[in-house]
């Protein structure tokens, strides 16, 4: 069983708010993964809950509101932040993140290290696929992802790599 | 009497989530409103063009929560629409499926939101630690539904194994001979938490008004997948192809999703209504736990909505087990899906966890969308928890502010509403 995940988490018909599960397809095709679990959780933010328990590293790529210029990413942990989501639990739908992380730290499965790679959105309309903003910028997004987890570039895949059009859901 | 100002209120509109508006004065109701100002999204645009093999793929995406359910919908009918015949397996396969995801809601909805609420907690998170064990019965639950849909989707969420005509991966029957263990095992942590909801139900609101309910009704099944619309007010039912002439949608001035009503002002959907029509055709277990709440057809407690949740928690696994040993008992034969496109039109109906969910899509000869309408439950439910809201707060006036306004959070979550899921991205500061 793997020790570390990765996780895209993200709405990919909701322009930038897909940034998440389409890194994670990109990983896939462009990267040798062997030995690490990769879950698209879309907008089930829930469920990292259970992906994550009792592994030894996690990392959690998402949309983040930070008051950056759009296209900006950051590597943060839960510490380094603090959520200014309003949450009045009305709703199921209703997700954060950072609580589901101190979940799982008070169940006693969380992780030793989760690290989070936040992407500064230029638009999180209906519809659209990613922006410019963030397009120009994806080989720079995986290149820190895949430091982060020591992944090599699949050999073929300078050639081979068939860009997804972004704002595929599949 | 006091003034009463409760104004719970979302700032950002791409968010959506409902607002519930009370201003009263000295006993008088100046201002009473349920209020959904929700970024409309245009899912039903962004279908059209796509490939009838795509739809229930891209409409995964309307939720988190209920994505199975909306690919079941979906690929219902476009099914319908091009005369595709499935098989009984996948048809059980499918089921057992939706199964997954009624629970995984449910013991989610349970278990995150109104646990807290009964037992004096502002959220799941401080009760894992102040009632551990609840918690922990609960995650248990939840982690289960989650690898059960899985096994069967291909993932825990937004499924990609559903495809026209069948399914693309079929599960093993070793895979299934686990998830039987599994779930045989988990009815005893449904007891628990059905014991553990029996010991706090008198802290549940008595409120009653007399409502219509709307479910699926089929013959000789407590059903959340197939059969016709039904009705607590008439006995006569409506094939899921006229589901227009029953949601009758309509738009308020206060409210950007559309409301629902068919015999009277409103009606209700999800899991209540569901007892309410089919309660009769429970199994064995589910019957035993709802008689342990002394939960009857006819209950008007929207509240009571949290119970019919809990009882169907142990339906949807009894009648899995049941599925399980036919599929088991048949083995799990190969079969690889074949759909040609062609022109036409077709209608999914399924219930999802909060209620009666309707999909219709025309496609034209290519097999490309080319229209499609989807009225989901929770809209269905808007008109009805501001009927409640009208009924209820003349009744709660004097309890002050803070109480009145705790109630109607209640009552609105009791309604398991689907706001505004499909986005969650991050909103921080740096420290």
């Amino acid at each position: 069983m793997e020790n570390t995940v990765v996780i895209g988490l993200g709405n990919p018909l909701l322009s930038d708010e897909g940034i998440g599960v389409y890194l994670l397809e990109q990983l896939k095709e462009r990267y040798e993964y062997s030995g690490l679990g990769l879950h698209d959780l879309g907008s089930a933010g829930i469920s990292v809950l259970h992906v994550i328990a009792h592994k030894q590293k996690a990392v959690i790529i998402d949309c983040a509101f930070m008051n950056e210029k759009p296209g900006t990413i950051k590597r943060f942990t839960k510490e380094q932040v603090r959520s200014l989501k309003l949450i009045h639990g009305l709703s199921l739908h209703e997700g954060d993140l950072l609580s589901t992380i101190t979940l799982s730290e008070s169940l006693g499965e969380c992780p030793e290290s989760i690290v989070l790679f936040g992407i500064e959105p230029a638009s999180i309309a209906a519809g659209g696929g990613l922006s410019d903003a963030l397009l120009c910028n994806v080989d720079k997004y995986l290149g820190l992802i895949a430091a982060e987890l020591h992944l090599k570039p699949k050999q073929s895949s300078a050639y081979l790599s068939k860009k997804n059009h972004p704002g595929d859901y599949a | 009497m006091a003034k009463i100002n409760i104004d719970v209120h979302h700032v950002t509109r791409v968010e959506g989530h409902g607002n519930i508006r009370v201003r009263a004065n000295d006993g008088t109701i100046e201002e009473l409103q349920w209020q959904v100002p929700e970024a409309p999204r245009f899912f039903e645009a962004m279908v059209r063009g796509r490939s009838f093999e795509d739809i229930q793929t891209i409409v995964s995406r309307i939720c988190g929560i209920c994505s199975v359910t909306h690919s079941l919908a979906a690929i219902k009918a476009v099914e319908d629409a091009m005369g595709l015949e499935i098989s009984e397996q996948t048809d059980a396969l499918r089921i057992l499926m939706h199964y997954g995801e009624q629970l995984e809601s449910h013991s989610l909805h349970v278990g995150y939101l109104v646990a807290p609420d009964l037992l004096g907690q502002k959220s799941v998170v401080p009760l894992a630690a102040s009632h551990p064990d609840v918690v922990k019965t609960i995650i248990k639950i939840h982690r289960l539904s989650n690898e059960w849909m899985e096994l069967i989707g291909g993932r825990m969420t937004h499924p990609v194994t559903i495809k026209p005509g069948g399914f693309s991966k079929l599960p093993k029957e070793k895979e299934l001979r686990d998830l039987k263990n599994r779930l045989t095992d988990i009815i005893g942590d449904l007891h628990i938490l059905a014991d553990v909801v029996l010991g706090l139900v008198d802290k549940l609101p008595d409120f009653k008004r007399d409502t219509e309910y709307i479910a699926l009704k089929q013959p000789e099944l407590y059903t959340f997948y197939h059969g016709n619309i039904a009705s607590t007010d008439t006995p006569k039912v409506v094939d899921i192809h006229q589901f227009e002439s029953v949601a009758n949608e309509y738009v308020t001035p206060h409210s950007t999703a559309k409301w629902t009503k068919w015999h009277r002002e409103s009606y209700a959907v999800g899991a209540l209504a569901r007892f309410n029509i089919n309660g009769d055709l429970l199994l064995p277990e589910a019957k035993k736990t709802a008689d342990k709440f002394g939960l009857s057809k006819g209950t008007c407690n929207p509240y009571m909505n949290n119970v019919a949740q809990v009882v169907e928690c142990v339906q949807v696994v009894e009648h899995s087990l049941e599925l399980l040993d036919k599929l088991l008992s048949k083995g799990i034969v190969p079969e690889v899906p074949k759909a040609k496109p062609k022109a036409g039109e077709g209608v999914g109906c399924v219930e999802a966890p909060r209620g009666i969910l309707f999909h219709r899509y025309a496609f034209n000869d290519k097999g490309e969308c080319i229209r499609a309408n989807i009225c989901i439950p929770t809209n269905q439910n808007h008109a009805n928890i501001q009927k409640d809201f009208e009924a209820f707060v003349p009744q709660i006036l004097d309890r002050g502010q803070d109480q009145v306004r705790l109630l109607l959070e209640m009552l609105v979550r009791s309604y398991d509403p689907c706001i505004s899921c499909s986005t969650h991205y991050l909103d921080v500061e740096f420290v």
